[in-house]
């Protein structure tokens, strides 16, 4: 069966008893069976909150609107018990911050076995098989070893790496891996993406990659999401955003990087709102109409959507 | 292992000098305690006259005619011995009566602390599911009530609601087992009220914890997380204070005891303690500090059961 992920119309915001705070706007996006999609953006556009509303996963006080379509259902509405049996086994998580996500008390194998063993019991041989595959594959030469250890006597990039093989020991279709690549070196960091791009490429994974890493984005992911604000501004294959930039955010966000000479996007101008574009305050293309509204999602040529009057 | 093992061994050295602090505060309670033992025995009605000879002859045969150093030394001998002296009144040898009366305050203490545990962690669970709803706030001030209201009170009530208005449990005493029930659940209310905002706070903790969503990550319900990921780390707090509340209630149900005349350890030292029977009193104070640095040592026996981080190596340090 296709197991493409589908967004529709997808808007999350936190509720709290003096106001509601929107996160996420209006997204629709098709995720491919197979395809790994880079989601970028700067601290606070929402892209954890994106990936983790796929999993339901968000706090009690997130109000979450729309669809999620995989394989013919609505994740958004399958009954709890439904979606447990998704949950780790079709889609699993790479979490961010991973010594905050693993149990202080539980040895790391535990934590890692389990990921099968939730699901059918009797699999516990092959879980183990599992993750000495995994372990070894992210460079622990003794996977024994750190199998019997606890997370507080791993280092923050070992604990990254536990995280990662935490995601992919039970064969998901599809993983959101959140941050894979923080808090290691260029060493460690290619031989998580070297894991990552074989699951891509070999077990028919498909991949979300939430990361501030533009370089790793390039290198791994074959389409983008770039987010503003909560806002998808621009969709489509990797090397054409990256390349030549639709939007003006994305345009700033590739200058503002150190290897294009590290030009800053402007302040915000405090007289303009972002009620309608949420870019409008700082955008240097800005029109009267940006204020007023939110610009619909364009269709380029070249098969990118684009959020942004300049194109509508 | 040998981790453990020195980190046992350091635990225990660290509360020699507790103990030995605790039995010179118990011989010295009772030598400074105002009011004179020699005259309570002469006189214990407070109308007898006796002559000096007869009052240096039982301050003699009470051996309470030389220093206070030698006293102390003479008792500790004895402590070691096993022998706790007798009651200067009954003439009763303390360790007979303790050994009595133990099993008894300890079947209290066993029960009221089954009340606690049960009453207070099952309370705590349901508060911290249902938080901010109904049983939550039904519970909160349960526990509250529960904790804040003085054990003579609920006595009363307990006695007058079960014995004298319904007929269901005996008023005093522990002819049967029914007998100990009033005075166990009196006991634990207390306890059970902390423990129950502890079990809460402490559950809620945990569940904000990060590990507890990637958990749900891995397709865990969110009964199965409670289970295997948060209780453990939950109970570390509740356990801690279960512990010393145990220590507390064993050595000390005295006002509950003499209020359902249950003859345990508590009332006992009640009652010596108004005749000034130093003897008993000491051996008491002994005895409950003994158990509460006993019970000390348990809970630190528990951390390292349920906490990597002092099983692994930080114990060393």
């Amino acid at each position: 069966m296709n197991a493409d992920i589908e967004i529709q119309g997808l808007n999350v915001s936190f509720v709290n008893r003096c106001c509601v705070t929107p996160v996420v706007t209006d997204v629709n996006i098709l995720f491919p069976e197979g395809s790994i999609t880079g989601l970028i953006g700067e601290s606070g556009s929402g892209k954890s909150v994106l990936g983790m509303s796929i999993l339901r996963l968000l706090p009690a006080t997130a109000r979450v609107e729309g669809r999620c379509m995989y394989k013919g259902r609505d994740l958004f509405s399958l009954p709890e018990a439904e979606m447990q049996k998704v949950l780790g086994k079709e889609i699993a998580l790479i979490p961010q911050n991973p010594t905050e996500s693993l149990n202080p008390v539980r040895t790391i194998g535990r934590q890692l076995t389990e990921c099968v063993t939730i699901h059918e019991k009797r699999r516990k041989a092959d879980a183990q098989k599992r993750r000495d595959q995994l372990l070894r594959c992210l460079g622990f030469h003794r996977p024994e070893q750190v199998s019997n250890s606890y997370s507080f006597e791993l280092s923050g990039g070992m604990n990254q790496r536990i995280v990662t093989a935490l995601g992919l020991m039970n064969h998901p279709r599809w993983v959101i891996a959140d941050e894979p690549t923080k808090g290691l070196d260029a060493v460690l960091r290619r031989q998580v993406y070297q894991v990552l791009k074989e699951i891509g490429g070999s077990e028919a994974g498909g991949m979300m990659v939430i990361t501030h890493d533009i370089l790793l984005a390039e290198a791994l992911c074959d389409r983008l999401l770039v987010l503003y604000k909560g806002c998808v501004m621009e969709q489509g294959k990797g090397e054409t955003i990256l390349r030549h930039p639709a939007h003006p955010y994305t345009r700033g966000l590739l200058e503002s990087l150190p290897e294009n000479g590290m030009h800053p996007i402007p302040r915000a101008d405090e007289k303009k709102t972002d009620s309608g574009c949420r870019f409008y305050p700082r955008c240097p293309h800005g029109s009267k109409a940006c204020g007023q509204m939110l610009p619909p999602e364009t269709v380029l040529e070249d098969g990118r959507i684009v959020r942004c009057f300049l194109y509508a | 292992m040998t981790v453990l093992m020195q980190y046992m061994l350091k635990k225990t050295a660290l509360l020699l000098p507790v103990l030995v602090g605790i039995s010179i505060a118990a011989f010295a309670l009772g030598a400074m305690s105002p009011g004179d033992p020699v005259d309570q025995v002469l006189n214990p009605n407070g109308n007898e006259s006796y002559t000096r000879e007869e009052y240096d002859r039982m301050a003699a045969r009470m051996g309470l005619d030389k220093p206070a150093a030698v006293q102390y030394g003479k008792w500790l001998a004895g402590m070691f011995r096993g022998d706790m002296g007798r009651s200067f009144f009954t003439n009763k040898s303390v360790k007979g009566q303790l050994a009595r009366r133990i099993p008894i305050s300890a079947r209290l203490a066993a029960l009221s602390m089954a009340f606690t545990a049960v009453l207070g962690v099952g309370a705590g669970v349901v508060a911290a599911v249902y938080k901010d709803r109904f049983p939550d706030h039904i519970l909160g001030a349960l526990s509250m009530t529960a904790l804040s209201v003085p054990g003579f009170w609920t006595a009363i009530l307990f006695i007058w609601l079960f014995a004298e208005k319904w007929k269901l449990l005996p008023t005093s005493g522990i002819a049967s087992w029914t007998g100990y029930l009033l005075p166990a659940l009196t006991l634990a209310l207390p306890g059970a009220g902390v423990c129950a905002r502890l079990t809460r706070s402490a559950i809620l903790d945990e569940l904000g914890r990060q590990y507890v969503t990637v958990a749900g990550s891995k397709g865990f319900s969110r009964f199965q997380t409670v289970v295997r990921h948060v209780s453990c780390n939950a109970l570390i707090p509740v356990v801690t204070y279960l512990g010393t509340h145990l220590a507390g209630i064993l050595g000390g149900a005295s006002v509950v005891e003499t209020i359902f005349a249950v003859p345990g350890i508590g009332s006992y030292a009640i009652a010596a303690v108004q005749s000034k029977d130093y003897y008993v009193v000491q051996a008491y104070v002994l005895f409950s500090g003994t158990v509460y640095v006993a019970a000390n040592i348990a809970v630190d026996l528990f951390y390292i059961a349920v906490n990597p981080r002092i099983r692994r190596g930080e114990a060393g340090r």
